[in-house]
C-alpha cells in the first residue's frame, strides 16, 4: 500500500495525488466532535429523465437500516499526586500506542505588540527545542532512539498550549515514556542547536510566506485579534534574534507546570503495565503550574465607517487568497454549538450553500469554504476562497450575499436536520483513529471545557435551532463591515476592490505600502 | 513511589469492544472476495468495532492512459462522476452522504482513479446506490464539463501554479521519464482541459468506466452475505465493456535529462531536487531501494537531514519522498537551500552518503529503525494522513482495492510489510550500487525569483 512519507518539521507535503477536494476529513475533524442519531433517508432525489424500463426501483435513494448506537470508547482518568491529569483508553483495533501531553501556555497580556512577540517567540523555541537534547542524550540521540523504537515524537506550541504528539509501535511503549519523560523534564538546550534554531527559524518564516493561504491567515488574525497574543502567527527576526538558552531554560521551568497539564493515551496497551510507568515517569514531574497573570478575551473591533479590505500584495499571483469575517467567540462560549451548525449549513463539506453556488454553479473556485476557529480565550468565523484574479470581486459579493441570505432567511428543518447529522457523523468516523479521539481529548483540558463536554456535544448540536442559527448568523457572519483579507496582486486587484471598501495596501509582512 | 488514583470516570461503555490484551504481533484484516459475471472485482472485510462503512470503488485508469493534447482529462472525467447520473441530480453524490452522516472524496493517480465514501453503516446501501448508479450511467452534459473545467483549472491554479515549488516538482517527472505517458503532468495543462469535450467525456466513460475495469471494496460494520446480495442487485445488471487498451509504461534505464535549472517567481528560498528512475512498486528492488531512501532522507536521525541540516547547516529542509507507481517511478530529495549555500556542496554530500552506502553498507540499527518505522507508518500515513491508514475501515479498504487492482491480491494488506521487513544490508547496497548512478541521475536546480523581504535584526512590527 502508498504509504505518504513524513519528514517531521517539514513545511511541505510532496505526494502527488489530485484529489476532488483538499480539505479533508483530517482537517475538519479538529473542530468537530458529536454524533447522535442518523436520521432515516429523508433527502429526495430529482428526478433528471425517464428511468430506463427495468430498474425503476433505481429511482429513489435506497431507506437506511436501523442506525447503531455510537458510544464513546469507556475513558479511565485519573490525577497523579501532583495533580498530572491522565486519561488511558484502551483501543486494540491497531498495533500502535498514540499519546497526546497538553501542557497550558501563560502569555502575559500586554498593549506592546513586540513585547508580545517576544514571548511567543520562547513559547514556541521552548516548544520545539525540548527534542533537542534531553537527559544523558543530545539531539541525534533523541531521534534516534525515537526512530529506533517505531516511534514518532513532535513537539509543537500552538496559541493556547504546548503539545507533545507520540505514536509508537505497541510493544515499545513503556519504553517511549521514558523518552518522553526526558524531553518534558530535562530537556539540556545546548548553545549550537539554539544557534541552528535561531538561524533556521528566521528563514523558515520566509519559507512559511511563500504560501498565500498562510499569508491570508497571518493577515485576518492580525487584524481580528487587534492586541491579543492570538494576533501573532509567525516571530519577527528581532524576536528570535533575542533567544537564548537561559530564556529558553527559564521559560520551560517557570510554564511547563504540571497541575494543568494533561496526558491522555490511546491505543494497544496493558492498562495496568502502561499505568504504572505512566506514575513512574511522570512523578517526577514537580514544576508548579504558572497562570497568566489576566488571561483576556480579544478586545472588540473598532467600528470602522466603511468596508475595510487589507490586499496583501504579492506581485504574480496567480489567484487571490481571500477572507471574510470577523471576531467570533470562545470555545466554551454558549454560541459555538449553534455557530458550528451555522457555519456548516454556509461553508464546510461538499454540500454547503458556498460550495454549491460559487464552485459548483459559478466556477468561481476549486475550494470555498467557511471555517469557526473557537480557541480558549476567544475565536473567529472566516469564509473563504482562491479565485482566479479577474473574479474576485464576484466572488467576495457572492460570499457577501450567502451570509445575508443567513440572516435574512430562516434555514428550513431539512437543511438544519441534514448540517447536524454531518457534523454528527464527522465526529464518529473522526473517532475511528487514535489520534482523532486523542485530540478531543486534550481539548476538553485545554479549552476550559466542562467535564462532559464530549458526552453532551452531539445533543448540544442537536439542540440548536433554526432562531439561533439565524441569530449567530446575524452576529458572526457580517456583511456591513466584516474583515476582508485578499491576498492577490495588488497591480490587478486594488482598483476593483474599491468597489467592496476601503483598501489597504500591505507587503508581505503586513506592512502599508507607500503611495496607496 | 507514592502515587493514587483520586477519581475514575467512565464515560460510555458499549460497542467499542476493546479485547483484552495486547496483540502487537497478529494485526490481520479478514476479507473475503468474490467477482461478479460482469467481471466487477469485489472485497469484503468485516469489523464491528464501530458502526460505520467504508466503500470504495477503484477504476484501473490514470494520466498514464491519456493521450497527447488531453493531458489531465482523467482528473477531470474524475470531476464529473459527481455530476450526476440517472436518479442522482448534479451534486447530489455529496449532498445524500453529508446530509447522512458521511463524507466523500476522490483522487487521480498517474495509474489509478479511485472514488470513496466513509459513513455510518446503516448507510451502506446508499452509497452502493449512488456509486452503482455513476458506474452504469453517468450524465454528461455541456453546461457540467463547462463548470468542472473552471473548478480544475482553479485547482491547477491553487494547488500547483501559485505554489512554491510545485512547478518544479512537476518538471522532474519530465527530467525522470522518458515515455510521455508517464512524464506528463495528472493535473495536465490549461490549454489541453479547454481542449476536452463532451464527447472526449463520453468516450472515456465507455472505455474505462466498466465494471470489468472496476474494484469495489466494502469494509467495516456489515454482514458479508447481505452485502454480496446488495453488490448483486446494485451492479449485477450493469453491462461489461470491452477491455480498454492496454498502456505501455516501459522505460529505458536513463534519465530522459540529466541536470536543469527553472526559476521560481514563488520561491523566496532556493531548492534542488535530485531524482533517481526506480522500478516498480511490487518489484524485489522496490523494497529495498524504499528503505534506503528512508535511511537517507526520514526522520531527524537519517543520514542526509543530520548532514545537511545539523552538522553543515546548508538546507533548511530535506525531504524524501518515494514515488510509487504500478510501472516505473522514481525516488527523490528534496531540499530547501539556505541562500549562502552551493548547489555543489549539497550535491556533494548527497553523492558521498550514497557512496559510503555502496562501500560500507547501512548497519544494523539503521536497518531496524526505518523497518519499525514502516511498522509504524502504516497505521499513520496514508492517503490523506491517519484517517486513511490502516486504522479505520477506510483506509482498509483503499489499501484492498490496491492490493486487488494492482497485484490481484488482497492478502498482500497483511504480507506486503513482511517484504519491507526481509530486506537485507546486502540488497539495500545492491540497489545503491544498480540505481543511484550517474545515468539513472536527474537534477534540478530551484532559483528563487520571489520578492526577498530584507532580514535586518531591527525589524519589529
Amino acid at each position: 500500500m502508498r504509504m505518504i512519507a513524513q519528514t517531521s518539521k517539514s513545511s511541505m507535503m510532496v505526494s502527488k495525488i489530485t484529489s476532488f477536494r483538499a480539505r479533508s476529513l483530517v482537517g475538519i475533524a479538529v473542530i468537530l466532535f458529536g454524533y447522535l442519531a442518523i436520521a432515516a433517508g429523508s433527502v429526495s432525489a430529482q428526478k433528471q429523465r425517464q428511468p430506463r424500463a427495468v430498474e425503476t426501483w433505481r429511482r429513489q435513494p435506497p431507506k437506511p437500516d436501523a442506525a447503531r448506537p455510537f458510544n464513546l470508547p469507556p475513558v479511565r482518568r485519573a490525577k497523579l499526586e501532583n495533580g498530572l491529569t491522565f486519561l488511558l483508553i484502551e483501543d486494540h483495533r491497531s498495533p500502535i500506542v498514540t499519546m497526546l501531553i497538553g501542557i497550558p501556555l501563560a502569555i502575559e497580556p500586554t498593549e506592546d505588540l513586540a513585547s508580545l512577540t517576544n514571548q511567543i517567540a520562547i513559547a514556541e523555541a521552548t516548544a520545539e527545542l525540548i527534542t533537542e537534547g534531553a537527559g544523558a542524550r543530545n539531539a541525534e540521540q533523541v531521534a534516534r532512539d525515537v526512530e529506533t523504537l517505531g516511534g514518532k515524537l513532535t513537539t509543537t506550541a500552538n496559541d493556547d498550549f504546548a503539545e507533545v504528539n507520540v505514536s509508537v509501535v505497541a510493544e515499545n511503549a513503556e519504553r517511549m515514556l521514558d523518552l518522553v519523560g526526558d524531553v518534558l523534564l530535562r530537556p539540556t538546550f545546548p548553545e549550537e542547536e539554539v544557534a541552528l534554531y535561531k538561524r533556521n527559524r528566521i528563514q523558515n518564516v520566509i519559507v512559511q510566506r511563500q504560501d498565500p493561504s498562510f499569508l491570508a491567515g497571518e493577515q485576518f488574525d492580525r487584524v481580528v485579534y487587534g492586541k491579543h497574543p492570538y494576533a501573532i502567527s509567525a516571530p519577527t527576526p528581532s524576536s528570535i534574534e533575542q533567544l537564548d538558552r537561559n530564556k529558553l531554560a527559564e521559560f520551560h521551568r517557570s510554564h511547563f507546570g504540571v497541575e494543568k497539564s494533561v496526558a491522555v493515551v490511546v491505543g494497544d496497551f496493558e492498562p495496568g503495565k502502561l499505568e504504572r510507568k505512566l506514575r513512574e515517569v511522570f512523578s517526577q514531574w514537580k514544576e508548579p503550574q504558572k497562570l497568566a497573570a489576566a488571561s483576556r478575551a480579544p478586545a472588540e473591533l473598532s467600528r470602522e465607517s466603511r468596508r475595510q479590505v487589507f490586499l496583501i500584495d504579492r506581485p504574480g499571483s496567480e489567484q487571490a487568497d481571500f477572507r471574510i469575517g470577523t471576531l467570533a467567540v470562545r470555545r466554551s462560549d454558549p454560541s459555538y454549538f449553534p455557530l458550528l451548525v451555522a457555519n456548516s449549513i454556509l461553508g464546510a463539506g461538499t454540500s454547503s450553500r458556498l460550495f454549491m453556488n460559487i464552485r459548483e454553479r459559478k466556477g468561481y473556485a476549486y475550494d470555498v469554504y467557511s471555517s469557526v476557529g473557537s480557541l480558549r480565550f476567544g475565536g473567529s468565523f472566516y469564509g473563504g476562497a482562491e479565485t482566479r484574479t479577474e473574479v474576485t470581486s464576484r466572488a467576495i459579493n457572492e460570499m457577501l450575499a450567502e451570509f445575508d441570505r443567513l440572516h435574512e432567511v430562516k434555514v428550513g428543518p431539512q437543511e438544519l436536520q441534514n448540517a447536524k447529522n454531518y457534523l454528527n457523523g464527522l465526529f464518529s468516523l473522526s473517532l475511528s483513529a487514535q489520534g482523532g479521539i486523542a485530540e478531543r481529548m486534550v481539548q476538553e483540558y485545554m479549552l476550559d471545557l466542562p467535564q462532559g463536554y464530549l458526552e453532551s456535544y452531539r445533543s448540544k448540536i442537536q439542540s440548536v435551532t433554526a432562531e439561533q442559527v439565524q441569530e449567530v448568523a446575524r452576529k458572526y457572519m457580517p456583511t456591513d463591515r466584516p474583515v476582508i483579507v485578499v491576498v492577490g496582486d495588488a497591480s490587478k486587484l486594488a482598483s476593483v476592490l474599491r468597489t467592496i471598501g476601503q483598501v489597504h495596501v500591505l507587503d508581505i509582512e503586513g506592512k502599508p505600502v507607500k503611495g496607496t | 513511589m507514592k502515587s493514587f488514583s483520586i477519581r475514575v470516570a467512565l464515560l460510555a461503555l458499549l460497542s467499542f469492544t476493546p479485547q483484552p490484551t495486547a496483540q502487537s504481533q497478529s494485526f490481520k484484516v479478514p476479507f473475503s472476495q468474490f467477482s461478479l459475471e460482469n467481471g466487477l472485482r469485489v472485497v469484503l472485510s468485516e469489523d464491528h468495532s464501530a458502526p460505520v462503512v467504508a466503500v470504495a470503488v477503484y477504476y484501473d485508469v490514470g494520466s498514464r492512459n491519456e493521450v497527447k493534447g488531453r493531458t489531465g482529462f482523467a482528473h477531470l472525467f474524475e470531476h464529473m462522476m459527481f455530476q450526476g447520473s440517472e436518479n442522482v441530480q448534479k451534486a447530489g453524490h455529496f449532498k445524500y452522504i453529508e446530509s447522512n452522516g458521511g463524507i466523500t472524496n476522490a483522487s487521480t493517480h498517474a495509474d489509478f482513479t479511485n472514488y470513496y465514501q466513509f459513513l455510518p453503516s446503516n448507510q451502506l446501501d446508499l452509497a452502493l446506490w449512488l456509486e452503482s448508479d455513476r458506474m452504469r450511467s453517468l450524465k454528461i452534459t455541456m453546461a457540467n464539463l463547462r463548470n468542472q473545467k473552471d473548478a480544475v483549472k482553479e485547482e491547477k491554479r491553487l494547488s500547483y501554479d501559485n505554489q512554491a515549488y510545485w512547478p518544479a516538482l512537476l518538471k522532474m517527472d519530465e527530467m525522470v521519464f522518458r515515455n510521455w505517458a508517464n512524464a506528463h503532468p495528472t493535473i495536465g495543462s490549461m490549454k489541453d482541459l479547454d481542449a476536452a469535450s463532451v464527447s472526449d467525456v463520453s468516450r472515456f466513460f465507455a472505455t474505462y468506466y466498466a465494471p470489468n475495469n472496476a474494484v469495489l471494496v466494502i469494509a467495516g460494520d456489515f454482514d458479508s452475505a447481505n452485502a454480496e446480495k446488495l453488490v448483486r442487485k446494485y451492479f449485477g445488471t450493469i453491462p461489461r465493456h470491452k477491455s480498454p487498451p492496454p498502456v505501455d509504461v516501459s522505460e529505458p534505464f536513463q534519465v530522459a535529462s540529466h541536470t536543469a535549472e527553472i526559476e521560481d517567481a514563488h520561491a523566496q528560498m532556493p531548492a534542488l531536487s535530485i531524482a533517481w528512475k526506480i522500478p516498480a512498486r511490487n518489484s524485489p528492488d522496490f523494497y529495498a531501494i524504499a528503505l534506503l531512501k528512508s535511511i537517507l532522507c526520514d526522520g531527524q536521525s537519517a543520514r542526509l537531514y543530520q548532514k545537511l541540516v545539523k552538522e553543515r547547516a546548508i538546507s533548511l529542509e530535506v525531504q524524501g519522498t518515494l514515488e510509487e507507481r504500478r510501472g516505473p517511478g522514481q525516488v527523490a530529495v528534496f531540499t530547501i537551500r539556505k541562500p549562502e549555500a552551493k548547489n555543489d556542496d549539497i550535491l556533494a554530500i548527497i553523492r558521498d552518503e550514497i557512496e559510503r552506502i555502496k562501500s560500507d553498507g547501512v548497519t544494523a540499527g539503521e536497518l531496524e529503525k526505518v523497518k519499525n518505522q514502516y511498522r509504524l507508518d502504516q497505521f499513520q500515513s496514508g492517503q490523506e494522513g491517519e484517517y486513511t491508514s490502516l486504522q479505520t475501515p477506510l483506509g482498509k479498504a483503499l489499501a484492498l482495492a490496491e492490493f486487488t487492482m494492482f497485484d490481484g491480491d488482497p492478502s498482500l494488506i497483511n504480507t506486503e510489510i513482511d517484504r519491507y521487513l526481509s530486506v537485507t544490508v546486502e540488497q539495500i547496497r545492491d540497489v545503491a550500487k544498480k540505481y543511484f548512478v550517474p545515468a539513472n541521475t536527474a537534477v534540478l536546480s530551484v532559483r528563487a525569483s520571489g520578492v526577498q523581504p530584507q532580514l535586518t535584526p531591527s525589524q519589529t512590527r
